[in-house]
């Protein structure tokens, strides 16, 4: 397929892809090379944040803001800033990062090494998943022995007068240091409880300097976009949504797995590259984003495209391109349970809403799955996920709202069956 | 600032030496940041788990409130405060895996090793994980880690081919 | 400096108000009402209570008041549909787990949450399913724990952290199943924790002792002072018929800001000691038998005719406790020098009396606690700060978190949790050297320098250290610079040596001085006359015997006024004094098996919860203490005891007229006028003595806090009695 694979998985298919010499070998660590060949000033920075702007890339974490925009709200002072690393995948349906990390390890290193340039951050942490401790951090950790070794980090590297050190974090298992600002009290080393914003990171961001957080995908494809340039990036994707997304196809399809193709790529054809539906069944519903997305139908996704825009306006969202492919013949109540379930446990305990919200939302699907369930009690959820979303300090609360809304809303007929009928399921 | 109702506990030079690595990667006087790490190595070193001793003897090494620790390690779900088993499973339960059998999955394991999850086997071998969190492998689902080493595509078969393995060590 | 003021709109209403603060701030200020639990003014800012949610034009979501900061041309609405939606959503959210427990829980009438439930909450709850519960803990004797009523504001654990500088508590756990513990069994034992009572929102943490006695509403407030040390902090006694139950802070921003110490709160449970004193007891055929009020005054004013007839010099002695009522100590000193007695002094724990011709008219104390805050450089000489005044050593927190530099010249090192830029250990015999090598480092760049035979003083010592000079430089440098000197001080052998020396430096370095005094009137003492070597107001006098001297003599009569041995630092040579005088007399409010052995006259005491009075502070102010309680039959305040025996004893009666508003007259004047005598005489120079100097302990500063069950429970109390096995 065309585009396929161009940007953070160009390379991937070399055997032996995560070693410093194939990634030089097709071209790795050249532009940074470049940067810190040529002048290496502040004009050169803000020529890459210009770059990025005008790219159009999104950060592909979930919330899809403007990077180069982000980029850019960092202050032009001279005090320590920091650049980090957001690989804490934990969005139930996700897992492309894990694998940008096993395969391709230095297209972060090269793209978090520009950005810290870019921004003026001198020093960049890396935080990892905790559960990846035997995974791919170790990978992560020899490629980031390799560049040191190869000169590409450290101080005054080849000569330039540039410095920036990167190292690598691990978490302890926390889908809330997934949050930017969880993800920094985590790396204070304290529990991950979110910030209440603002201020932002750019302002008091790690130990209260000026920091930018963006995800593994986000900082991979940094590389190849200057190496390629905003034209070729934009030739991609959409008009506001442009350049490659990596999409995790999981749940009933016959080839689940990760596929880097632009956006704007329609669903059916999405389908299709994962082999279509496994058994042949029919296409039911579709979590498109990772579980924090609301749930659309098949009908409705099936005219959909994958970009930002077409899944917003379909009453959902692209979230972190997770694709949960649900076939007929699975009960949405049961779906929908499990979905509470990680909210439930997930949740910080910070705020009223999420602490005492999500728990209600739980017990209540699980007295309807155990055949005790009121109608009332659908009229009763919708109400405490909308009197929980919106009223929290981070966006988990919204993300615990929004499945029990959008399910709700879909398959209203599936939680009265099971609730006129003992905790029986319309599916069985 | 160590506790005085728990007998203080000496941490290993090796131990010591990775929780220097870890301090060293933070600015001076934000060793906290290397609480973390330094529970890792402790609880690795003490069979999957830890204990007041040892998160006292960390607070202590670090030079920080014991109360610092105490939090990491009740709030971060892979650190165990409690003894468990050496040998941890944890299998995924999420929606991409519920969706491709993972339920089917550990009922067969709890039946075979005779516990419920969130337990360990009567020999001490094995601690079967209550996980909640997605691990991240989604597309090799119905998957499971054991000792953080990733198994994906898991059946039947390749389960009781691991279970059995981990049954016969020493 | 003002900040600049900008236009808000709140509730359709313009405000003017100063940019730079948070909403809630303002809207506090001005008297509007948005309910809040996370948020406190003395604290930092989490709003995770999400209780504050008002509703900003241009936000879709409703935004905390206590985290959005006003802005030019806000436009807020606190109490409109989407605000109230939002709020109430909170508040149904923090009752469905929270326990009905208000028939039984403490906090009822005084509960922040029962308020907000009130005017926020629905009439019927919508959660039919089981309530999560969580684990108490055991805190200690002082805090009780519900943890199950917890709403996780987290105010408990932003204290620890700080103000007690010290964090105890943490939050355990993630999720529903969070919880506010200090993980493995530990108690909580800052000499501060008690305040985390007052600003739980709920019945989670509440005070243990008083638990389950009464209610809210069945109590009397009435406004007091703290009888426990020199700073005065000021409490509401919360009583209900004649009983005290309770103690709670008053606000005072310039002395303990809204709180107050354990041993404040706590110490007055030994007002309800079983050894309580009760009916005056006469030594009569060998045996102490109780007697009428009558029968007691009597006795003890024909003793003191006897005595004034006699004339014999050194033949009475008086002692009384510096924790004393203005009034008190007047009559006291009164009644005794109006008999030709003038052995009569407070200053039961001070051993150096050399200096006392150099005594200035009171203790010097030249700023208001508060002031402390805004010192740059501070150097605490001879003092375990935070046992000593925990109050002052918060001030002085506070001062270091805002950048201060503190120094200590100390004996002993003890913890604290503030930055220390230098902390030099003395050890007890070079206490004194150590000042004087600050002093000789100051003198070598100072503008003011030392007259030229305190410079050859200064010469004979050797070279001062690097810490020294930064000592030195600091409090040179900053023009905000402090001197305090703590209890240790004044109980050390070189104690005159030491306060010319801080005079000295004081002088050179243009620094603020501070002695802190034993307990809490020991200023309303020296003017009053309650010392061997001044009568009231300063006016010389015949010179009498000092405390220690009064202790190491058998005398005719000797009185005790408010005092035991046990408060006294050499109590033992006391115990011998009072077994080798002929005559003992004891006012106290407690009887103990060694007073009963050898009193003669016991008269019961009222204590200053009990009684109406003044104290003057460390500062030099003037405040009253205002709970009258009946005791036994007959039983007359302490002033009318005074005023009787005086009347007894055939003199002509004083009169207590504008008393107070004369000390305070007196203590402007003199304040302006005290010059620090920049002397140091021969005789203090040359003290040899060696005593071993100890602070009282926190928790057994008088006879009222070593009977507190409660504080005699705390890890403090008990470690003291390992220390001394």
């Amino acid at each position: 397929m065309m585009h396929e694979n161009s940007i953070c998985f160009s390379n991937i298919h070399q055997p032996e892809s995560w070693k410093i010499e194939n990634y030089m070998a097709s071209g790795g660590y050249l532009q940074w090379k470049k940067i810190l060949q040529g002048q290496p000033g502040n004009k050169a920075r803000q020529k890459i944040v210009e770059i990025i702007k005008t790219s159009g890339l999104r950060g592909r974490g979930g919330a899809g803001f403007p990077t180069g925009l982000k980029w850019d709200f960092m202050p032009k002072t001279t005090e320590q800033k920091y650049l980090v690393c957001n690989s804490d995948e934990s969005e139930p349906g996700t897992c492309h990062d894990r694998e940008i990390l096993k395969l391709n390890p230095h297209a972060l290193i090269e793209g978090m090494a520009i950005a810290g340039f870019a921004m003026d951050a001198t020093v960049g942490y890396h935080y990892v998943r905790g559960e990846f401790i035997k995974d791919c951090y170790p990978i992560v950790e020899f490629a980031l022995q390799e560049a040191y070794t190869h000169n590409l980090l450290g101080k005054n590297i080849l000569g330039s007068g540039v410095n920036f050190d990167l190292y690598n974090f691990l978490g302890a298992g926390a889908y809330i240091c997934g949050e930017e600002t969880g993800l920094l009290e985590s790396l204070e080393g304290k529990q991950g409880k979110p910030r209440f914003k603002p201020p932002f990171p750019a302002n008091f961001g790690l130990y209260g300097m000026p920091t930018t957080v963006n995800n593994t995908q986000t900082l991979a494809s940094v590389p190849k976009i200057i190496e390629q340039g905003t034209e070729w990036y934009k030739s991609m994707g959409t008009d506001k949504s442009p350049g490659t997304n990596i999409f995790s196809i999981t749940g009933h399809v016959n080839k689940p797995g990760n596929y880097e193709l632009p956006l704007g790529i329609p669903f059916a054809d999405l389908l299709e590259r994962a082999g279509g539906m496994l058994d042949n069944k029919k296409l039911k519903a579709v979590i498109p984003g990772g579980l924090s997305t609301k749930v659309l139908p098949g009908d409705v996704i099936a005219d959909c495209t994958m970009d930002y825009e077409s899944l917003a306006s379909a009453g959902s969202a692209l979230g972190t391109g997770a694709v949960v492919v649900i076939a007929e013949g699975t009960c949405m109540v049961e779906l929908l349970k499990r979905s509470s379930r990680f909210y439930y446990v997930e949740n910080c305990g910070q705020c009223t809403p999420c602490r005492e919200g999500t728990g209600w939302l739980y017990r209540l699907l699980q007295k309807i799955t155990q055949g005790k369930g009121q109608e009332s009690d659908l009229t009763l959820l919708v109400d405490v996920a909308n009197r929980i979303e919106g009223n929290t300090i981070c966006a988990f609360g919204d993300a615990a709202a929004w499945p029990v809304q959008s399910f709700i809303e879909h398959y209203y007929s599936e939680f009265e069956y099971m609730i006129n009928n003992h905790g029986k399921s319309i599916a069985a | 600032m160590s506790a005085e109702n728990t007998e203080t506990v000496e941490l290993t030079e090796n131990i010591k030496e990775k929780i220097d690595t870890w301090v060293a990667k933070f600015p001076v006087g934000k060793q906290r940041s290397a609480i973390i790490g330094s529970l890792h190595a402790v609880q690795e070193h003490n069979q999957g788990y830890l204990t007041p001793e040892l998160m006292d003897a960390v607070a202590d090494y670090l030079d920080l409130p014991c109360i610092y620790v105490y939090e990491v390690a009740t709030f971060y779900s892979m650190f165990q405060t409690e003894p468990v088993g050496c040998n941890e499973i944890a299998i995924c339960t999420n929606i991409s895996c519920m969706l491709s059998g993972s339920d089917e999955i550990v009922h067969h394991v709890e039946d075979r090793l005779n516990i419920k999850l969130g337990e360990t086997t009567k020999d001490g071998k094995i601690f079967l994980k209550k996980e909640e969190e997605c691990l991240a492998a989604c597309t090799g689902a119905p998957m499971m880690m054991v000792n953080h080493q990733y198994i994906e595509n898991l059946n039947i078969e390749k389960v009781n081919e691991i279970l059995e393995k981990l049954e016969q060590q020493k | 400096m003002s900040e600049p003021k900008i236009t808000i709109t709140i509730d359709d209403q313009e405000y003017k108000v100063n940019s730079g603060q948070m909403l809630i701030e303002a809207t506090d200020q001005l008297g509007i009402h948005i309910p809040r639990f996370c948020y406190h003014e003395k604290l930092s800012i989490v709003a995770n209570c999400r209780m504050c949610l008002v509703e900003i034009e241009n936000s879709t979501n409703a935004l905390p008041a206590c985290a959005t900061e006003v802005s030019e041309g806000m436009v807020v609405k606190t109490t409109s549909k989407n605000a109230e939606l939002a709020q109430q959503a909170t508040m149904e959210f923090l009752l469905i787990n929270h326990p009905l427990d208000c028939p039984i829980c403490d906090q009822g009438g005084e509960c922040e949450l029962q308020d907000l439930a009130y005017s926020h909450g629905r009439n019927e709850s919508r959660f039919e399913i089981k309530k999560r519960t969580l684990p108490d803990v055991n805190l200690g004797p002082l805090i009780s724990t519900d943890m199950t009523r917890c709403i996780l504001c987290t105010r408990c654990v932003r204290f620890g952290t700080e103000i007690a500088g010290l964090p105890e508590l943490g939050t355990i756990g993630r999720g529903e199943s969070s919880t506010i513990s200090t993980f493995i069994g530990k108690t909580v034992d800052h000499e501060l924790s008690g305040n985390m009572i007052d600003i739980c929102p709920v019945g989670a943490l509440n005070n243990k002792p008083y638990r389950y006695t009464d209610r809210t509403w069945e109590l009397d407030q009435i406004e007091s002072v703290s009888p426990h040390d020199c700073v005065g902090s000021n409490m509401f006694l919360h009583v209900k018929g004649n009983k005290i139950k309770r103690i709670v802070p008053k606000d005072n921003p310039e002395i303990n800001e809204v709180w107050i110490s354990d041993r404040d709160r706590f110490a007055f449970d030994g007002i309800y000691s079983d050894d309580r004193l009760t009916v005056p007891m006469l030594r009569k055929n060998g045996a102490l038998e109780e007697a009428t009020w009558e029968e007691a005054i009597d006795a003890f004013s024909k003793v003191l005719i006897t005595l004034q007839n006699k004339k014999s010099k050194n033949g009475v002695a008086a002692l009384i406790s510096s924790s004393t009522a203005l009034n008190e100590q007047y009559l006291y000193a009164y009644l005794m020098r109006s008999l030709g007695f003038n052995n009569i002094d407070h200053r039961i724990r001070q051993i150096d009396f050399t200096g006392d011709s150099l005594d200035p008219i009171f203790p010097n104390f030249d700023i208001r606690p508060h002031q402390i805050e805004n010192m740059k450089s501070i150097l605490i000489v001879g003092s375990d700060l935070r046992k000593e005044t925990p109050l002052i050593a918060h001030w002085v927190k506070k001062a270091a978190d805002q950048g201060a530099a503190v120094n200590f010249i100390n004996q002993e090192y003890s913890e604290y949790y503030f930055p220390i830029d230098n902390f030099i250990l003395s050890g007890q015999e070079a206490l004194a050297e150590n000042l004087a090598l600050v002093l000789k480092a100051s003198n070598d760049d100072a503008v003011n320098k030392l007259p030229s035979h305190i410079e050859d003083v200064l010469n004979a010592l050797p070279t001062p250290s690097l810490s020294h000079y930064q000592i030195a430089k600091s409090l040179a440098n900053h023009e905000q610079s402090f001197l305090l000197s703590g209890l240790l001080c004044h109980s050390h052998s070189k104690y005159a040596l030491i306060r010319s020396y801080l005079n000295l430096l004081s002088y050179v370095s243009n620094s603020s001085l501070g002695e802190l005094t034993h307990g809490a009137n020991a200023t309303g003492a020296y003017i009053t006359g309650c010392i061997p070597h001044r009568k009231a107001f300063g006016e010389s006098h015949e010179l009498g015997l000092n405390a220690l001297e009064i202790c190491t003599k058998n005398h005719q009569l000797i009185v005790l006024y408010g005092i035991e041995p046990e408060d006294c630092l050499y109590g033992e040579k006391l115990n011998q004094s009072i077994v080798g005088s002929q005559t003992t007399v004891q006012f106290s409010p407690f009887i103990t098996p060694f007073m009963k052995e050898n009193a003669d006259i016991m008269f019961p005491l009222k204590t200053p919860y009990e009684s109406k009075g003044a104290f003057i502070n460390a500062s030099g102010m003037i405040q009253d203490f205002n709970l009258q309680l009946d005791l036994a039959k007959d039983h007359p305040s302490n002033q009318e005891l005074l005023l009787q025996i005086i009347e007894r004893s055939k003199l002509p009666m004083p009169s207590l007229d504008n008393l107070k508003e004369k000390i305070k007259k007196f203590i402007d004047e003199t304040k302006n006028t005290r010059n620090r005598l920049l002397e140091i005489p021969e005789k203090v120079l040359k003290t040899t003595k060696n005593y071993s100097s100890v602070s009282s302990h926190l928790y057994d500063v008088d006879s009222i806090t070593r009977r507190s069950r409660p504080l005699q429970q705390t890890k403090d109390a008990l470690s003291q009695f390992n220390e001394d096995q």
